[in-house]
């Protein structure tokens, strides 16, 4: 059938709800598939303390599994051997073949072994940030009497050594104490690495690419039959190789629209030791990013916004990095507090161009479309430029002063926060808040602003003033059945509503001449339209009669 | 017919796939290249969408008020939150027993933003689900999938109410995949048969759905493992499967386990299978003539390789149920036994 013939078909079949339907059952298919073959492979790996994961590279008997199986003072005694449980075949004993620090991976060998089934291997250099990562593992211990689990993710960034080799990956998909030496495979069922580093601060599962994992073992007796099977890519297009594309295509496109801020700091002396020791205080705190930072662009004045827990105190200077290679000075302009963002401003020479994104049409945001959250937070040269989480548009919902703020399952950290939130066409939904508790980081909760709010801000944030939001001082409770408006619980003394003369009980029915239907419509209008200083009109029934006030709003007591 | 058209779709969009499969090797930062990649997803995602909006009114926030006695007088305050899922028309709805347990009064609220009160009917304190009753009809509720059909890979969407998130009637949508099957978990409730998924699950989550692709409840969430003690989603979440819940609630006594009599001896017996260590007197064991020391190889026709997949069968089993026990006595003597498990207050 010629392509012609079968983009009709397509479009024939395109809304239909039998293709919608054939095209979700393809997708279970293809992973479930995928993972049934290559689970076989995967091993997990016990002695003395350490209890790890590993894989078969060879029929005959090598499995790469975690330098910490090497590193176990059991394994070094003479004849020592290591559990290796394959499934559906028991547990083996293996002997340490080999070591190799700079990848964190040990070579074992079952004697006598013939029929092991081993992975095939994939090709370092067709590795691209935002396609599918699937590891298999031993997850807190569970393929010591279960099947070993899978969790899907994607390959989140690229590391490279000076001489522009594939050193490290970063991925997404889930990876727990049991999983060190775990491999990772991508949407066609190839090896591509391994577990090196457990998630740990902002930094998710660190893996070791195969390709390196080959070179260490090379000079090994044997080591030409490691990885003997050919890397073969099926020619079908598979739905999962497709969407796989799909990742990494948003996450391209959307990373034209960040910078880089290297946040040059003061050099640490006493105050950060000082500061170090106050943070311990009190419940655990998130860990906040060092290093460069992302930042979206969001205006053509060169207005880019970032997550503010880096933009502490001892920050002395800012240097922006464009995604064209180019750079230049930034400072920033203001902040909004509340939902944790800062604007900074680039020096841009008269005429600059920014690579705006583009903006995904807000009348087509569907709860359960794909979300896909780019950070940029490497220096140039030393990565691949992009940090790459996806999930769904879990939500929208409440969150501090926003009724709207975007919720994904896309995970979040310091690396992403301050990027863009985009569609499958790398159109900017929203920008992506620093993780804040009690959502945790990467926990699948978290928020973007959406960019109708990151527009109202704008204005302000553009002459230089930080957003502070308003402060009323009363509580709010719903209307009395059969009536709209928001009623006044407690008048809090001496703040703006108590000066303006509110009372409890009155009930609030429009600010401004807008009429208020409930207690969120209120909230809503002030946190969108109004900041500290600013006048409010308002209008309230107070036993029957209308009354008229004019509150000057204030800022929240400390 | 249906089976047949659904083969003939998916035939189709293979077909148009393969014409796009050249385009999209070539596909590298060029948009017309890249376009028919996107259609495709897009064309996934429409389908999600579709999936999204019919799962979520079927899902429910929970919210649990306790009594409390302050300066000598009981008040009412609110006592913890959770999920449940909705699986008859006529309002009944499924959640775990930590999320309602010792409730003085339960509500939920509904993806159509309405809060109903709901009366605990059922709570099975052993396997930690419970069933509420709202007084509503013509609800939305959702199917059960097929437990035995459920397989690693496959997607799944979690849905429900983390972190309070889903307190406003709008529920929160998670999407991972099947990371395992047959997981045991312990603490105050036996998670048994548990299906493992990386889908985000978080405080709040607790009793509802994991529904499949085709928007049938694969089991209710309800555990969670944790790292560095922060009780937050680390990928690793456990769902109660559906056959579990069916099983319990069509059975006699629908809260209670499963009683044979058996005490295990606990651990794997080396050459596979679990060991008796005691038989309880009077019990469905003892009266066809199980004996401690007697090494159980199969259950109902089920291989039994160790611990795990022992406790995993027996978990399925409610009062009213059959066993059907292959063992091996002193050594080497197979014999069959079979017994009805039944109540202990039944049994005598």
């Amino acid at each position: 059938m010629k392509p012609l013939a079968a983009a009709a078909v397509l479009l024939a079949f395109a809304g239909s709800a039998l293709a919608q339907l054939a095209s979700l059952e393809v997708i279970d298919r293809e992973f479930a598939g995928m993972i049934r073959d290559a689970a076989p492979s995967v091993v997990r790996v016990g002695i003395g303390r350490v209890e790890a994961s590993g894989v078969v590279i060879s029929p005959d008997g090598f499995i790469v599994t975690h330098l910490s199986v090497a590193r176990d003072p059991k394994m070094k005694a003479a004849g020592a051997r290591a559990a290796v449980t394959v499934p559906g075949r028991g547990t083996l004993e293996a002997e340490l073949i080999a070591s190799d620090a700079a990848t964190g991976t040990a070579l074992l060998r079952v004697a006598g072994a013939k029929s092991l089934p081993a992975a095939r291997p994939g090709r370092t250099e067709d590795l691209a940030v935002g396609q599918f990562l699937v590891t298999i593992g031993n997850s807190f211990g569970s393929a010591q009497e279960s099947q070993p689990a899978a969790t899907l993710g994607l390959l989140a960034a690229i590391y490279r050594s000076a001489d522009g080799q594939v050193d490290r990956l970063e991925s997404s998909a889930a990876t727990n104490p049991g999983q060190a030496g775990g491999p990772y495979f991508d949407a066609d069922g190839a090896l591509i690495g391994l577990a090196r580093e457990l998630p740990n601060g902002s930094d998710l599962a660190t893996v070791t690419p195969i390709g390196r994992v080959r070179d260490a073992y090379a000079g090994v007796p044997g080591g030409d039959r490691l990885f003997d099977k050919p890397s073969t890519l099926g020619k079908q297009m598979t739905r999962a190789r497709l969407l796989s594309q799909a990742f990494a295509i948003a996450a391209r496109r959307a990373r034209g629209g960040l910078v880089t801020l290297e946040l040059v700091r003061r050099a640490a002396g006493a105050t950060a030791t000082a500061a170090e020791g106050a943070e311990k205080k009190g419940p655990p705190a998130l860990p906040v990013r060092k290093g460069p930072v992302t930042a979206t662009l969001v205006d053509a004045r060169g207005i880019a916004l970032a997550a503010a827990p880096p933009f502490t105190d001892d920050v002395e200077s800012i240097q922006a990095h464009l995604a064209d290679g180019t750079s230049t000075a930034a400072r920033v302009l203001a902040r909004d507090r509340k939902i944790g963002l800062v604007a900074v401003i680039l020096e841009l020479a008269p005429g600059t161009q920014l690579p705006l994104l583009e903006e995904a049409p807000a009348s087509e945001l569907d709860i359960g479309q794909f979300t896909v959250a780019v950070g940029s937070p490497f220096l140039p040269g030393s990565a691949d430029p992009m940090f790459v989480t996806a999930g769904l548009l879990s939500g929208q919902h409440r969150l501090d002063a926003y009724s709207d703020a975007l919720e994904t399952d896309a995970g979040v950290n310091g690396k992403n926060a301050g990027g863009a939130l985009v569609d499958l066409r790398g159109r900017l939904l929203g920008v992506l808040l620093p993780p804040a508790l009690p959502f945790g980081q990467d926990s699948g909760l978290g928020f973007a602003l959406p960019l109708v709010r990151v527009r109202e801000i704008l204005p302000r944030l553009l002459d230089g003033r930080d957003v502070e939001r308003p402060y009323l001082g009363v509580t709010m409770a719903p209307p009395p059945a059969g009536k709209k408006g928001a009623l006044v619980g407690e008048v809090a003394a001496d703040q703006p509503a108590a000066r303006a003369g509110l009372e409890k009980g009155d009930l609030i029915t429009a600010l401004d001449g807008m009429p208020i239907a409930d207690p969120r419509a209120f909230s809503d209008y002030l946190a969108r339209s109004k900041a500290a200083g600013d006048a409010l009109e308002v209008t309230a029934l107070r036993g029957g009669q209308a009354v008229q006030l004019r509150v000057v709003l204030g800022k929240r007591p400390e | 017919m249906r089976v047949a058209r659904r083969s003939l779709a998916t035939r189709l969009a293979a077909l148009a796939l393969a014409a796009v499969a050249g385009a999209a090797a070539a596909a590298a930062g060029d948009p017309a290249a890249e376009e028919p990649v996107l259609r495709e997803a897009e064309r996934v995602q429409q389908s999600l969408v579709a999936l999204v909006a019919r799962i979520r009114p079927a899902t429910v926030a929970v919210v649990r008020y306790l009594e409390r006695e302050e300066n000598g007088k009981s008040i009412e305050v609110p006592g913890g939150m959770g999920s449940g899922v909705i699986f008859t028309r006529d309002g009944r709805i499924l959640t775990n027993v930590h999320v309602i347990e010792n409730a003085s009064r339960v509500e939920v609220v509904l993806a159509d933003h309405r809060t109903l009160p709901a009366e605990v009917v059922m709570e099975h304190a052993k396997y930690d689900f419970a069933v509420l009753q709202v007084k509503a009809g013509n609800l939305p509720a959702a199917e059960f999938a097929k437990t035995s059909l459920v397989v690693p890979g496959q997607w799944a969407i979690a849905a429900g109410n983390p972190r309070g998130l889903g307190l406003d009637g709008e529920p929160v949508v998670t999407l991972g995949i099947v990371s395992g099957l047959g997981r045991v978990a312990g603490g105050q409730f036996d998670y048994l048969n548990a299906i493992q998924t990386d889908a985000e699950i978080n405080p709040g989550n607790s009793g509802g759905p994991l529904f499949d692709l085709d928007g049938r409840i694969i089991g209710i969430n309800g555990k969670i493992a944790t790292r560095d003690d922060v009780v937050a989603n680390v990928g690793v979440g456990f769902t109660i499967p559906a056959a579990q819940i069916q099983a319990f609630l069509a059975a006699a006594n629908k809260g209670e386990p499963g009683y044979s009599g058996l005490v295990i001896a606990g651990g794997t017996h080396e050459k596979g299978g679990v060991v008796v260590g005691s038989v309880i007197p009077r019990s469905p064991a003892d009266k066809v003539g199980i004996r401690a020391g007697d090494r159980i190889v199969s259950l109902n026709g089920r291989g039994i390789d160790n611990f795990t997949t022992w406790s995993n069968e027996i978990a399925l089993l409610p009062n009213g149920k059959t066993m059907s026990l292959q063992i091996v006595r002193e050594g080497n003597r197979a014999i069959t036994k079979k017994l009805t498990l039944q109540s202990p207050a039944g049994a005598r």
